[in-house]
């Protein structure tokens, strides 16, 4: 692995969560505070990692809530982050930050300063830049609809096209493996454990030919918080084209406030599955804005030139049913995003 | 500005005792670079330069530039660097300590003393690096306050440097990854250009190099070839008062080192072997004596290493030509240092090609090594403990961890290691043939250049100079050849190496019994688990010599492999040893392990010995079952598992007596456990095994 570029190393030094860190790192909100003060006075970023920092640090300090003690432990720490990097890119790991290649430029276009400072990836980061279809929902429910998401990420699949979700138990996992299975390509975006997940043994082998790509905005081995699965729904729907709920508790859950957060902020449209055994949180999602969504039958039509044209409003291709927007819009009528 | 340099002059002068000491040309450049200017560094420097001189100081005044906060960490590879340079620091004032294997008893106290940030300068070997445990007990704690990594032997970071060393992958990996505000010193004695350019690559394109002339004005060098070691210890014998003061004699191999120092003490000389099968703090006594010119020399593998500082080492044998320039270059370094003269002699030999030529064979695990340990990781979905793997394949214990070694410090690595078990990673591995064949064929062209060196008819100090890129080469006018005369006479008297054959003849080697079977399940078919119990097990037995040795080696080969028929010598050099050795209760009969395959060799030998000492020979061991050759089975599950059920006892009448048990090559010693477990019990009295040649070969 090539040598990290400035603007890396100083994420890393700030922000990386190693273990024994001498400070506490930058949350997202400081480190952006920290990057536009910088901009303001012209200051370059590498301009962090100069014998003469610790001048730059006071003035830092004057006119920021940020401590100069604080910022230079972090600095100085450079020793931790290598031996912390080695580790984790020997096993197969990449880091990347806003100004990395690697980086989605779209996670910065439609997230802006909240868009993580630092991405742990697995797997092929190319997937990252091909959006596709977000499938998510809740850990819990039917049998039914877990089959459903398995089935929707595999007509993805057989149309090449690409399949985003959280990795979590339940719908999450069904829709990777229905993807994966189908031969199609996949990205995760967990909330925790992204080394353990990244070396399993099933899905070792999608990683390996560049099927699958698993990211977390979280270090290798974070553990599971209610805060984390939320901090990381923002990236899924940013990434995606089109993201499709299965299945949504009813004004509670993770799914639920994803789902709002992102009508809120518009990241991208959102559908609905409304079919048979659709629960009712759905259904009040579908009342909130989110547009419903059932699976054509016919095999030959792929889900996003569905979602696509459904949310044209035009008639769909021949042999599908058309569908019509129900409720009254609280997202915009978006122009056919082929990105 | 001068505040910095006056402190570092207080400390050069603690360092060496005198109040008047001054930096040495390029010194205080060095240590300036380093803490005002946060740059890194590489030092190429002749040994005895004062290297450490530079990184001491330099940890130093980082740490108090830090508010007496922080530690630098210090990167070496060999054992014997450590405690010598450790010793310098303390005079400094500077607290230095370190972490190895053989000091595990001062740990607790050394990682309170780092956790309380009161160390300078940790020194660490490159394999504590690659120590799950370490690393997350030791430097995890204090890795966010490092000032300064120093890289000794930096040359083991270049691909196109002369070790394979997997754990300097790592080291390489770590400092590529260091972000740019980390100050690094690397430092070396040996690096060509392309070595250098090389480092610039992992280090960074504003890597500083600071370079000095190589040459040693005290050193007076020359060649002498002796092809036979009967006629290179002979040599010695009749020279070695004719070298000043005391020294070092390199050898390449362990036994080598054992076999000259028994060789000179038997000639009267006060010598000791020193090598990496010697308990730690005899050698530390062992260094001592010859600190205190109590020896007259060491006879040492590389395991006498790099710092080892004997300001007065009067001269530098080598009883076998090294594989390269480097390693040579680096093992004369040592020599005077504080002398006018000291005297560096190159014994060359015939043994010197093959012992090199197995070293370079053997420096990487073969392809199909490895391939066999990713294939049995791969069915194994929760990975593999150590033992378990071992059971897997059939690999020594040795070859084994040359391969995970080897996989381990892959960029990036296939496999990993938690939880006591091994997994793969989801990395696509491919050996890197294209690397492995570029560094072997350089291994040969060094082996070649010294070669050539042995035949210089230039001035020989210049040859080495120049092989090292070394700006600064010129004509010593005190070697050898610059004055055209020998310095030490190469002559040897014929009846000083008769003397050195029969001693060579005489190296009688024991073959220790084995007590435990290797496994639970031990012998199915035979029965036997566990221990061993004390009445079957076979006595010590006795190997005429080791396998392919100077003494009957050639003799034991072109038996088994051209003749198919053992010379009376041997016969007769085994009966001398038997009587050498007496073995109580003496035994009163002979036997042999059989073979299906070479029927006659081993028992027409045994026949033969019976013949001479007068005992009857009595084949009464069967061969019921082919076995695969036991040199097939790489670890002892595999090689006893190989030889249960293949082997049956036919009673006589004189079974009960003790006996002699007879096999020609001797490796891991279960065929012969294996057999006189079922003669004891089928009712004979004590086994005692002797053999022709005892397989071994090691080099530290």
């Amino acid at each position: 692995m090539p040598s990290l570029q400035p603007s890396t190393e100083v994420a890393c030094l700030l922000c990386a969560h190693t273990g024994n860190e001498p400070a506490a790192p930058l949350a997202q909100k400081e480190y952006v505070q920290l990057r536009q003060w910088l901009r303001e006075r012209h200051h370059p970023i590498e301009a962090l990692l100069e014998p003469g920092v610790s001048s730059l640090l006071c003035e830092i300090a004057e006119s920021t809530s940020l401590d100069a003690e604080r910022l230079a432990a972090l600095l100085r720490r450079g020793s931790q982050i290598a031996l912390w990097l080695e580790r984790w890119t020997n096993a197969g790991m990449w880091i990347a930050s806003w100004e990395d290649v690697e980086y989605p430029p779209i996670l910065r276009q439609k997230l802006g300063d909240a868009s993580p400072v630092l991405l742990h990836g697995f797997g092929n980061p190319q997937l990252l830049h091909t959006r596709g279809l977000a499938i998510v929902g809740s850990r819990h429910t039917s049998e039914t609809l877990l089959q459903q998401a398995y089935a929707i990420a595999s007509r993805c699949a057989s149309h090449r096209e690409n399949v985003i979700s959280g990795g979590a138990r339940g719908v999450d996992s069904f829709a990777m493996k229905g993807a994966l299975e189908e031969g199609g390509t996949c990205v995760g975006v967990l909330a925790a454990d992204l080394a353990r997940t990244a070396t399993s043994h099933t899905l070792r082998d999608y990683l390996l030919t560049d099927k699958l790509c698993l990211i977390s905005p979280y270090h290798p081995v974070a553990g599971f918080t209610a805060g984390n699965a939320m901090g990381r729904n923002k990236i899924i729907y940013a990434l995606a084209e089109f993201a499709l709920v299965i299945a949504s508790d009813m004004g509670k859950g993770g799914t639920w406030a994803g789902a709002l957060e992102n009508l809120r902020a518009g990241w991208t449209p959102i559908f609905v599955y409304t079919g048979n055994d659709a629960p009712e949180g759905n259904m009040a999602l579908r009342d909130a804005g989110a547009y419903p969504f059932t699976l054509p039958e016919d095999v030959q039509i792929s889900v996003l030139s569905h979602l696509r044209h459904s949310i044209a409003g035009t008639s769909a291709p021949p042999s599908s049913r058309p569908r019509k927007r129900k409720s009254t819009v609280s997202q915009p009528a978006l122009p056919l995003d082929t990105g | 500005m001068d505040d910095l340099f006056e402190r570092a002059q207080t400390l050069l002068r603690h360092g060496l005792q005198d109040a008047t000491a001054t930096f040495r040309d390029g010194q205080w450049e060095a240590i300036e670079s380093l803490v005002r200017n946060r740059q890194r560094l590489l030092l190429v420097q002749r040994t005895g330069w004062g290297k450490s001189i530079v990184y001491f100081i330099a940890a130093r005044l980082l740490r108090e530039q830090n508010g007496n906060h922080g530690v630098s960490l210090l990167i070496s590879p060999l054992l014997s660097l450590m405690r010598n340079q450790m010793d310098m620091a303390h005079r400094m004032g500077i607290r230095a300590e370190t972490i190895h294997s053989a000091n595990t008893e001062r740990w607790i106290e050394v990682k309170n003393l780092l956790y309380q940030d009161q160390i300078d300068v940790l020194l660490i070997s490159p394999e504590r690096l690659a120590n799950q445990e370490f690393e997350a007990e030791v430097l995890q704690p204090i890795a966010s306050r490092i000032l300064l990594f120093i890289v000794d032997e930096a040359h083991c970071i270049s691909d196109w440097g002369h070790d394979f060393r997997p754990d300097y992958r790592r080291i390489t990996r770590v400092l590529k990854l260091l972000p740019r505000n980390v100050p690094v010193l690397a430092t070396t004695a040996t690096a060509n250009d392309r070595v250098v350019a090389d480092i610039k690559q992992q280090l960074g394109d504003d890597l500083r190099i600071n370079r000095g002339a190589l040459a040693r004005r005290s050193l007076r060098l020359q060649n002498v070839i002796l092809p036979s070691q009967a006629e290179r210890l002979a040599w010695l014998a009749a020279h070695l008062s004719e070298l000043p003061g005391s020294g070092v004699i390199y050898t390449l191999t362990v036994a080598d080192a054992e076999r000259v120092a028994l060789w000179l003490q038997h000639k009267g000389w006060q010598v000791y072997p020193y090598h990496a099968d010697i308990e730690n703090s005899e050698r530390e006594r062992r260094e001592r004596l010859l600190l205190h010119n109590q020896v007259k020399a060491l006879v040492a593998t590389v395991a006498l290493g790099m710092g080892f500082d004997k300001p007065d080492l009067g001269f530098v044998v080598h009883f076998q030509r090294p594989g390269s320039v480097v390693h040579y270059y680096q093992q004369i370094g040592r020599a005077g240092r504080s002398l006018e003269n000291a005297l560096v002699i190159l014994l060359g030999g015939e043994e010197d090609d093959e012992i090199v030529d197995y070293f370079i064979r053997t420096a990487l695990p073969p392809q199909a090594h490895t391939e066999a340990v990713l294939h049995a990781l791969s069915h194994s979905p929760n990975g593999l403990t150590l033992v378990e793997l071992e059971r897997k394949v059939n690999l020594s214990r040795q070859q084994l961890d040359k391969v995970l070694r080897l996989l381990l410090s892959e960029t990036p690595a296939p496999l990993f290691y938690l939880g006591r078990r091994y997994q793969l990673a989801p990395v696509a591995y491919r050996m890197d043939h294209e690397r492995i064949a570029r560094l072997t064929a350089l291994r040969r062209a060094e082996q070649e250049q010294m070669r050539q060196y042995m035949q210089s008819q230039q001035c020989l100090m210049q040859f080495l100079q120049i092989a090292l890129d070394d700006p600064y080469a010129e004509p010593c006018g005190r070697c050898a050849v610059c004055v055209g005369s020998d310095i030490i006479a190469p002559e040897v008297e014929d009846s000083l190496v008769r003397e050195a054959i029969l001693f060579l003849r005489r190296a009688d080697v024991p073959i220790p019994p084995r007590k435990m079977w290797p496994s639970k399940e031990g012998l199915m078919i035979t029965g036997g688990q566990g221990k061993i119990p004390e009445l079957l097990q076979a006595e010590e037995g006795r190997a005429l010599c080791l396998w392919g040795d100077a003494g009957w080696g050639s003799l034991v080969r072109k038996g088994k492999y051209q003749d198919g028929f053992y010379d009376d010598d041997l016969v007769k050099g085994m009966e001398e040893m038997i009587h050498r050795w007496q073995p109580q209760p003496a035994p009163r009969w002979i036997t042999c392990v059989p073979s299906l395959r070479h029927p006659s060799l081993v028992p027409d030998f045994a026949q033969r010995l019976a013949q001479r000492l007068q005992l009857p020979f009595v084949p009464c061991v069967k061969k019921v079952r082919e076995t695969k050759p036991q040199k097939e089975m790489q670890n002892s599950f595999h090689q006893v598992r190989n030889l249960d059920g293949a082997f049956a006892i036919e009673r006589w009448s004189g079974i009960a007596e003790p006996v002699f048990l007879v096999d020609d090559v001797v490796d891991s010693g279960w065929t012969l456990t294996v057999v006189a477990f079922l003669l004891r019990r089928a009712g004979s009295g004590a086994v005692f095994p002797i053999a022709l040649a005892k397989q071994v070969l090691r080099g530290e």
